[in-house]
């Protein structure tokens, strides 16, 4: 195969057996890779009711046929499992340097079954792999965890890990590759944690074979000149000020969530946008693998009570941290975010949990004697001292560590988390940007854009301005933003770059120019409607999947603060977001049911009946 | 009439002294060309234009308070 390495890696941690697999050419073609294989084999693989605890979960690292190419942004992997947030699955995507390697280490996907008796870690070192014992790594956090993992394989290997918090099965925690990549949300540490599997460590070698490998590289230049011009007379604002550069789009469309979700706009948004941070702490911006944008941030605090060094704060981060709960110290933010990253636990879920205690006590249902320490809007001490006592479970840690859901139910008002499946929001407000409510509705991970992101028409103006107080006509072009993200999420692709230069502005963002990288990668020819096919035959066999697990309409729901309050100020005041109309058409255009179920013709024209 | 502007990332450059928030006089009757005549933003430089929160193109006529916020278009996040 090109494009493909054609070889998958099985690892079963119970009987720490580990075998070579031919990956299937048609499986391949149908479902791509990376996302696709992952609800591939979740769904072959696992009952849907599993106990994401059980050793009869599996998870699934997959990279695409793009990964390592040199196709820009080609530097993303997946991990998909069943989630212990949600209940659902996860779809949880990273950058950085370590999936390519992965890559090139021999495999396209390593599938991970069992739960081993001790804590192990698994090195593939181009193309042999072994299980090693990690006894000596249990309890160190990521970074120390990379750092002796490099010393102890070969310096130039690449790690990723969990921290404490997936060790400790943290519901949020996460799995972070090159030491500040996170694949974060959903919980995808803590059931790597559940196997006593610490870490992953890649070598590999050569690069990754092409169909045309001419052609490729002359389309390659062809899409970097293209881009390099752009950048020239506007610069990208993603290279500028990283993603958090989006705060002033936000606050002044007045959709950056603030106070738990209760308000648009943020007083303090100056304080926490990506120019304050580039002026304060950035030292250098980082680039994942082939990527010409380098949305990354390095940077350092060295405000008392608040130093440290390491990577972010992003966009979600800011505001998850930051408006959402009232804070407007970056130091305090950007030290949250590291002792995130070091014990491996997801910024949003983490952010929004403490905004969501922070308002149950403001309400009077949570007294700061349970938490032991005041917890007051705007506290950013608080942040720091709650965000590692929840990576350690220590304390009221142990409770946050939870999530926002189960914290708020506990103390009695399960209104008060601002989720979706159980499943915190990213920091775009429904009520003033409608088709973000449905995004996070339908989201097969629950609260995400990612899988799907409505900002790029109703708030940034690509490929065009959709007005964004209306309701009408979101559901398919949500479904056509979703398609093109699963196809993005299966290539191995950043959906940062995709979507603005390999995505033709007509047709429902038609992936264009993905379908001729695959095609000059993989030698498949894909057509174009075969290629739009398989990202509609993803989501709908990631539906199955949720269907079997009890999922259905009634789960595809936004809490009541966002569908029956309207925004009480800024320029969305007014609105609520109008989820039951948008899901309507929305089903409708998948060929879902009313309630949504994918139909039997449906199935059949994808090829997913069984 | 008054209006105020508010001009952020690259467009803080065309602001007075350049400060990103400021009041600004304009000629009754006028719309968003005008404005950014005044500023001396080119037509052509894209941007993000809003009025009161929504989106505007340059026909969209400027009533006396009015809040005009102009940016670089953005993605990610
Ligand atoms: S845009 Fe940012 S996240 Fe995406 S590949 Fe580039 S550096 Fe990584």
């Amino acid at each position: 195969m090109k494009g493909w390495v054609g070889k998958i890696l099985r690892v079963d941690l119970t009987t720490k057996k580990i075998k070579e697999e031919i990956l299937d050419p048609k499986v391949a073609k149908d479902y791509i890779g990376g996302r696709g294989l992952g609800i591939y084999y979740l769904n072959k693989e696992i009952d849907p009711g599993t106990d994401p605890f059980s050793p009869q979960n599996i998870i699934i690292m997959a990279t695409g046929p793009l990964t390592g190419t040199g196709a820009p942004t080609g530097a993303r992997y997946m991990v998909m499992t069943k989630s212990p947030l949600t209940g659902a699955i996860t779809c949880s995507n990273a950058g950085g340097r370590f999936p390519t390697e992965m890559k090139r280490s021999g495999y396209d996907a390593i599938v991970l079954s069992g739960r081993a008796a001790e804590p192990l870690y698994l090195y593939i070192d181009q193309g042999t792999a072994q299980l090693r014992s990690a006894v000596h790594l249990w309890g160190q956090d990521t970074h120390a965890t990379t750092d002796t993992l490099l010393q102890e394989t070969d310096p130039k290997a690449r790690v990723a890990c969990i921290g404490p918090a997936g060790e400790k099965l943290v519901l949020f925690a996460a799995i972070m590759n090159d030491r500040d990549r996170a694949a974060g949300r959903s919980g995808v540490g803590a059931v790597m944690g559940s196997k006593n599997l610490k870490a992953i460590v890649v070598k590999g070698k050569g690069s990754v074979q092409l169909a045309d490998p001419d052609g490729f590289k002359a389309f390659n230049k062809d899409i970097l000149n293209k881009y390099k011009e752009a950048v020239a007379k506007t610069p990208l604002g993603l290279t500028v000020n990283g993603t958090a550069g989006v705060v002033v789009a936000t606050q002044n469309f007045g959709v950056l969530p603030t106070k738990n979700w209760q308000l648009g706009t943020f007083e303090g948004w100056q304080e926490i946008q990506g120019e304050s941070l580039s002026k304060k702490f950035l030292v250098k911006n980082k680039a994942c693998y082939a990527c010409p944008i380098a949305c990354g941030r390095v940077t350092r605090v060295t405000e008392p009570g608040f130093e440290g060094e390491g990577e972010g704060p992003e966009y979600e981060t800011v505001y998850a941290m930051g408006s959402n709960c009232m804070i407007d110290n970056l130091a305090a933010i950007t030290k949250a975010n590291y002792i995130c990253n070091e014990l491996g636990l997801d910024t949003i879920t983490m952010g929004a949990t403490v905004a969501c205690a922070m308002e149950l006590v403001d309400r009077g249902y949570l007294s700061e004697d349970d938490i032991g320490r005041p917890l007051k809007w705007g506290d950013g001490e608080a942040l720091v001292a709650l965000t590692r006592m929840t990576g350690n479970r220590e304390g009221f840690g142990d409770l946050l560590a939870e999530g926002s859901y189960r914290l708020a139910e506990r103390y009695g008002h399960p209104e008060l988390a601002i989720v979706s499946k159980k499943q915190e929001f990213p920091g775009y407000e429904p009520r003033g940007a409608q088709a973000m409510g449905l995004a996070y509705a339908t989201s097969p991970i629950g609260g995400s854009h990612m899988r799907g992101d409505p900002a790029y028409f109703e708030l940034f103006g690509v490929p065009e301005f959709m007005d964004r107080l209306q309701w009408k006509g979101k559901g398919i072009v949500t479904k056509a933003f979703q398609d093109i993200s699963a196809i993005i999420d299966a290539a191995g692709l950043c959906i940062f770059f995709s979507i603005r230069n390999l995505a033709s502005k007509d047709l429902g963002v038609a992936p264009v120019g993905i379908l001729k990288y695959l095609n000059m990668a993989t030698g498949v020819n894909y057509t174009l409607e075969e290629l739009q096919k398989a990202g509609e035959r993803i989501i709908t066999a990631e539906r199955l999947f949720l269907n079997k697990a009890g999922f259905d309409r009634k789960d595809d729901s936004l809490p009541t603060r966002l569908t029956e309050k309207p925004m009480p100020e800024g320029p969305s005041k007014g609105m609520v977001c109008h989820i039951d109309e948008m899901l309507d058409e929305y089903y409708q255009a998948r060929g879902w049911t009313p309630n949504g179920i994918p139909t039997p013709e449906l199935l059949e024209k994808l090829g997913l009946h069984q | 009439m008054d209006v105020q502007v508010k001009l952020y990332g690259l467009f803080k450059k065309y602001a007075p002294e350049e400060r990103q928030e400021f009041q600004l006089k304009l000629p009754p009757d006028s719309n968003v060309k005008k404005l950014l005549k005044i500023l001396n933003i080119p037509f052509e430089q894209e941007r993000t234009l809003l009025v009161n929160g929504q989106l505007a193109g340059l026909e969209r006529r400027l009533e006396s308070e009015d809040i005009i916020v102009i940016f670089s278009p953005m993605s990610g996040g």
